[in-house]
């Protein structure tokens, strides 16, 4: 579906006189290839590449160095653009400055607007994107009267209504309450598992990449662990190094572990780990 | 501060004028305020009182929601109504307060200037509160298309227009943050004399700009991400059409027109 083969991307830094100061490496050497269908999560701290690479996926912007191949289609190739932006939409991270219109169901219209659908599919695409993301009695509201999580879910509709199989979310969740953040990985997890569209969140929380079936750690530009969940949280000492902590659940979980408390590898949500530690009393009879 | 002002904003309501096509009601707004300039006489200011209670009464706005709008222009009135009545010369003197003189045609051209003014704000009212912020860019949109021959670039500027008003409110808000973040840190707005205060706004200006040329920035990368490639092969969500209570409308107001300035031909009453 995606495919990076040595992407590279570099950007001049510029003092006030516009004079080139020094060339700053937003990404090094960056390969991989995304599966269709697959639910991707890039984490990184700041300044470790991780939006850089979002944007490349949706050619708003190519790489200095090496290819990006979007659906086998080029991203540095200009005539492929309009094709991989439908191929692969991009939720950004502010929900106010990605709405353009006025009116929730008009916002949701303005990429198939732009892709010159007939007005009936139109009205088709918007009913059923608004459906998926559970906003569709909000339909006729403006969209300054929406909550940030509401805001979000309105963003990946708009999304949805241009019939993507792949969905970028460039850290979504990062403006949003803890309310908000949950609805916002629903629909995603949902997205996914129910319509089988590729998704690639990258956020720099680690709890949100609990549901993906691969993460990415990237860290100065480059990707420097890869595999599953479990894979990730299991090597914390290394993760710390990259200036990225476990989630509270996955630590205590650790900790107990290493007190030879029997907690199996695959609890991550706080339910689950509280049912475990029951469990585990029971046993001793308490 | 500014929520309280009710002219320019929409007023939802089931009415035959609000499901008109927005250029019908461009175009009849546009007529009704041309119709207003050429004739002072009493019958074509009958008629087009007449014509405009009409149109409120069919578009089911209060008539106490269309004369709040009058609010903030009260003082213009005024203003209008006192000049005319006293600085109108002419020799047709009515009566005298001290050296004043109150005339005949004075008297007259106050009148006029009111209602003139009055009937100019509840027309464009009228448009505004019966169609939609969107309705009407999209209807100057299509109105303006021909323009686009002499390169005009008429649904770039529609789009600019609506953006501007959907960052609106979020700019307020953000102002509002702003002002608080600064009054927080012991910044003072409410004291001092003009000059002050008109200084102290700078330090609200600076950031505001400078958060919103960051939006624009993020506004173009996400209109980017949505295929956004200006207006040729645009579809629409809700496409112009006309249908037939639309062209009733443009009968109607080219016959109020025409009935305008045949009434101002002839001058019955003799004012």
């Amino acid at each position: 579906m995606i495919k990076a083969r040595n992407v590279a991307f570099e950007y001049n830094r510029r003092d006030n006189n516009n004079n080139v100061v020094s060339i700053e490496r937003a990404l090094d050497g960056v390969d991989f290839d995304i599966k269709p269908g697959e639910f991707i999560s890039i984490i990184g701290h700041n300044g470790s590449g991780k939006s850089t690479l979002a944007k490349h996926l949706n050619a708003l912007i190519t790489p200095t160095e090496g290819t990006v191949w979007v659906d086998s289609l080029d991203t540095s190739d200009e005539l492929n653009t309009l094709k991989i932006r439908q191929t692969t939409g991009m939720v950004f991270q502010n929900p106010d400055n990605q709405i353009i219109a006025d009116v929730v169901e008009e916002d949701v219209a303005f990429g198939p607007e732009n892709m010159g659908v007939p007005t009936e599919e139109i009205w088709e695409r918007v009913n059923k994107s608004l459906m998926t993301v559970d906003m569709l009695e909000r339909r006729s509201d403006s969209p300054n009267h929406l909550s940030g999580g509401q805001k979000q879910r309105v963003a990946i509709a708009g999304v949805l209504s241009m019939r993507p199989r792949c969905i970028v979310l460039d850290e979504p969740t990062a403006m949003l309450d803890p309310a908000g953040r949950r609805d916002v990985i629903d629909a995603v997890t949902k997205l996914n598992k129910k319509e089988g569209i590729n998704i690639i969140l990258i956020t720099h929380y680690m709890e949100e990449i609990i549901h993906s079936d691969r993460v990415f750690v990237m860290n100065k530009g480059k990707i420097v662990m890869e595999g599953s969940p479990s894979y990730i949280f299991e090597r914390a000492p290394e993760l710390e190094e990259y200036g990225l902590g476990l989630p509270a659940v996955t630590r205590i979980a650790h900790i107990l572990r290493n007190g030879n408390i029997n907690i199996p590898a695959d609890v991550f949500s706080p339910d689950e780990l509280v049912s475990c530690i029951l469990e585990n009393l029971r046993q001793y009879g308490c | 501060m500014l929520k309280e002002v009710t002219i320019g904003k929409y007023y939802p309501a089931q009415s035959v004028i609000h499901k008109l096509d927005p250029r019908v009601k461009l175009a009849g707004t546009i007529l009704f305020i041309i119709s207003l300039f050429p004739y002072s006489t009493a019958e074509v200011y009958l008629i087009a009182s007449l014509y405009l209670a009409l149109m409120i009464k069919i578009s089911r706005i209060p008539v106490g929601y269309m004369l709040k709008g009058l609010r903030p222009v009260i003082i213009l009135i005024i203003f209008t109504a006192v000049f005319s009545l006293f600085l109108t010369p002419g020799i047709d003197v009515v009566f005298t307060i001290g050296s004043v003189h109150i005339t005949r045609s004075g008297l007259k051209k106050a009148v006029f200037m009111v209602l003139r003014l009055i009937y100019l704000i509840m027309g464009s009212s009228l448009l505004t509160y019966t169609t939609t912020p969107n309705q009407l860019t999209d209807g100057i949109e299509k109105a303006l298309k021909p323009l686009n021959r002499i390169k005009i670039p008429v649904h770039e500027f529609a789009l600019m227009m609506s953006l501007s008003m959907r960052f609106i409110p979020i700019l307020m808000e953000e102002a509002e943050k702003i002002t608080k973040a600064q009054s927080a840190r012991g910044a003072d707005f409410e004291q001092g004399g003009f000059v002050k205060k008109a200084k102290n706004i700078i330090s609200i200006i600076v950031p505001l700009l400078v958060s919103a040329t960051k939006r624009a920035g993020d506004l173009a990368l996400a209109m980017d991400a949505r295929c956004y490639h200006g207006g040729s092969n645009r579809t629409k969500l809700k496409p112009l059409k006309y249908s037939f209570r639309d062209f009733a409308g443009y009968v109607i107001v080219i016959f109020y027109f025409a009935l305008i300035i045949a009434s101002g031909q002839v001058d019955f009453i003799g004012y």
